[in-house]
């Protein structure tokens, strides 16, 4: 066959391929959910506006936060902030600075968090320069005194080592100045075991009263591990209303950057559900109970109730909830390869497993996002490549939309990856194809040019060099 | 698995550091083209070798990957060396050719004379250029040196493989070995670029000599390039 014909034959090809494909529903584009959205869990759902309808809120490697809402049986971006600082991958909702109306709160990489109003989007607060990387953000009441606090913790890499945990409260009162409400903050258990610098990554968060004691508790995942090493991480467990250290799990040898809270076996004492990874290593989904004694880590008070298999590298993306409506709950787990799993709440067999859905499934969400009565399991997607750090993905980033009882993939909210790659195979093949044609037409026209003399074949050993100076093809 | 596969072959397909491979390619294929051949070839089984390796060892940074890259950065060099000084690529057996590149050739009369396995006596190349568009015998040494070159950088970990790896990790040995096969085979369009473009030149005699040295000094940057590169990666260690 002729590079011509094959040439033809191969774009004829991809082109039918191409255009067989079914269109990307363009309304949320790729550059509106910016570069791996929702990483890290930064991904939340609620109806933060008051409007009666919930909606999606994330965090991007670009610095902004993206809200998303549903109506009239589609998806619309409803705002998306300026850019405030790139890694903007720590986001919760609630009532952060105690004036009765719900917050967006983001935190970023280089160190700061920001609390905006939810509804009029008007900025309210920006921390101190605090450690960089602020991921792992809860709003909650953590001394139980009837206002909320902000949970920050923050840690990345070698340029600051460590990480640590800032317990802010928040109030807004007006300026005697100006007269307007202004944010102000006091930082506590500044003293406090909580305030010390330990691991880095502090991303997985969650506050709950998780021993039962009447008193929360500030439940944090960490890593330790920098570099190409094993993993290597912790959950440790603080008093909520005096920032001491109650409990530090063994070592999970992985970073555990998801972490929740909740009774998921129903029998009304809750469980801290973690996932972990660590770069290319295992990762692996994992459950811890207050057990009193006889238990794991330091004081030995909480059991292992739950190690998973190894699921695949990175199984940060992590919820619990109660996604198929058969009244139990389940762990859902999303990973770096891109799954997606369902884990029973109670016997911890595997419910369902996800297609490949396109790598780094680091932020996962439940709720009933388009009020049909069936909770959607809400997945941010979307790798980046990071400095020194191969973490880049190989799909354009996407938020999948999954009914959770029919698994059926509701709404992929971002563009159509096979288009690009179509047309890229398409360019480079067509490309290949050129140069072995001007390849061969240099050989002719050199042939041609000089048609005594061709282009000269490999010598045989036994046939010396015959004249150097004029030996060769001219 | 379709999915999987198509992951792969995307990753295959994206562009990331793949004027490396086309480097590499162009310069082997500047020796001549069995020997750029040989270089895609062993960079083929090098990726399906690797591939395998990451899956079935669940993790693929328990060697950091500035070892493999040292190994390939110093096996670049040498090769492009040994292309620039004309121990490969011109005739006679190796020991000879490298004695007379290091200068320890006995030498009667003009340049160095030489003898190849037959016996028959002829004036070596190097001692005096010869003309545009001579070519030399097929040296073994050198194309299997080639394909050895070839599977190293197959072997050593890249940005495009370490984006690839935690699906390997996550399918299993065997699915890895199909998809680092479409992985393999996709990325070659960028190798087959480069020893393309070499071929173009390759094809008018006048330009044969430029195409070797130019190869040569390509193999030799790249080798150096990747080391440092690699070296800076590993002093500032990251985790997401």
């Amino acid at each position: 066959m002729s590079a011509r014909r094959a040439a033809s034959l191969l774009s004829a090809s991809m082109l039918i391929a191409v255009l067989q494909l079914p269109l990307a529903a363009a309304a949320i584009d790729s550059d509106f959910l910016g570069t791996a959205p929702g990483r890290f869990n930064s991904i939340k759902v609620a109806d933060v506006d008051g409007d009666g309808t919930p909606e999606i809120v994330f965090g991007n490697y670009d610095g902004r936060i993206g809200v998303i809402s549903y109506g009239d049986g589609g998806y619309r971006a409803e705002w998306r902030s300026p850019v405030l600082e790139y890694r903007l991958w720590g986001i919760d909702l609630g009532d952060a600075n105690n004036d009765g109306r719900t917050d967006i709160v983001a935190g970023g990489g280089e160190g700061h968090v920001y609390v905006f109003d939810a509804k009029s989007h008007a900025r309210l607060w920006k921390s101190p320069d605090i450690v960089r990387d602020a991921h792992g953000i809860r709003v909650a009441d953590v001394d139980s005194d009837g206002q909320n606090e902000l949970v920050v913790g923050c840690g990345y890499r070698t340029d600051v080592p460590h990480g640590r945990i800032y317990v802010f409260r928040l109030t807004t009162s007006p300026n005697a100045i100006s007269g307007r409400n202004e944010t102000t903050h006091l930082e506590l258990f500044r003293d406090a075991a909580i305030s010390r610098e330990f691991d880095t990554k502090i991303r997985g968060m969650a506050v709950a009263d998780v021993d039962r004691d009447g008193d929360m508790e500030i439940v944090a995942g960490s890593g330790v591990a920098l570099g190409e090493k094993p993993g290597e991480g912790y959950v440790r467990v603080f008093n909520g209303r005096t920032g001491a250290l109650e409990w530090k799990s063994p070592d999970t040898n992985g970073d555990v950057e998801g972490l929740v809270v909740a009774d998921t076996d129903g029998d009304g004492n809750p469980e801290i559900t973690g996932g972990n990874g660590y770069r290319y290593f295992q990762g692996y989904a994992f459950q811890y109970r207050y057990r009193g004694t006889g238990g794991v880590g330091s004081p030995p008070v909480y059991e292992q109730v739950w190690f998973s298999d190894n699921i695949g590298p990175k199984a940060y993306g992590l919820a619990v909830g109660d996604i198929d409506g058969d009244n139990a709950k389940e762990i859902v787990v999303g990973n770096q390869p891109g799954y997606i799993w369902a884990f029973d709440g109670s016997t911890h067999a595997v419910k369902w497993k996800s297609a490949l859905l396109g790598s780094d499934i680091l932020g996962i969400a439940i709720a009933d996002i388009d009020q049909d009565g069936t909770v959607e399991i809400i997945a941010g997607q979307g790798g980046y490549q990071g400095k020194a750090d191969f973490t880049s993905a190989y799909t354009d980033p996407h938020i999948y939309i999954i009914d959770g009882k029919t698994k059926a993939t509701e709404a992929v909210l971002g563009e159509q990856d096979y288009l690009e790659l179509a047309l890229q195979a398409t360019a480079l093949a067509l490309f290949i194809v050129l140069l072995a044609a001007v390849s061969r037409f240099t050989k002719k026209w050199y042939e041609a040019r000089d048609p005594i003399n061709p282009v000269p074949r490999v010598m045989h050993k036994s046939q010396p060099p015959q004249g150097l100076e004029s030996e060769g093809g001219r | 698995m379709i999915p999987e596969l198509a992951a792969a072959a995307a990753v295959g397909l994206s562009f990331s550091n793949a004027w490396l491979c086309i480097g590499l390619s162009f310069g082997t294929r500047g020796a001549s083209a069995s020997v750029g051949a040989r270089f895609i070839l062993g960079r083929f089984i090098g990726i399906l070798a690797i591939g395998v390796a990451i899956s079935a060892i669940g993790a693929v940074t328990e060697i950091p990957a500035i070892y493999f890259v040292a190994v390939f950065g110093a096996g670049s060099v040498l090769f492009g060396v040994l292309m620039l000084i004309g121990i490969f690529g011109g005739p006679g057996p190796f020991m000879r050719r490298l004695r007379h590149a290091l200068g320890l050739a006995r030498v009667s009369g003009v340049g160095c004379r030489g003898s190849d396995n037959d016996g028959d006596s002829y004036l070596s190349p190097s001692s005096r250029h010869p003309a545009p568009g001579t070519r030399y015998p097929r040296n073994k040494s050198m194309a299997s040196s080639s394909f050895f070159l070839g599977i190293l950088r197959g072997a050593t970990p890249c940005v495009k493989l370490m984006v690839l790896a935690p699906l390997l990790i996550a399918v299993g040995p065997w699915w890895a070995l199909a998809l680092s096969a479409v992985y393999a085979l996709a990325s070659s369009a960028y190798p087959i670029v480069g020893f393309l473009a070499a071929s173009t030149l390759a094809n008018v005699p006048d330009y044969d000599r430029v195409l070797k040295v130019a190869g040569a000094f390509l193999l030799i940057f790249i080798g150096f390039y990747m080391t440092a590169n690699e070296a800076l990666a590993y002093m500032a260690p990251g985790g997401d």
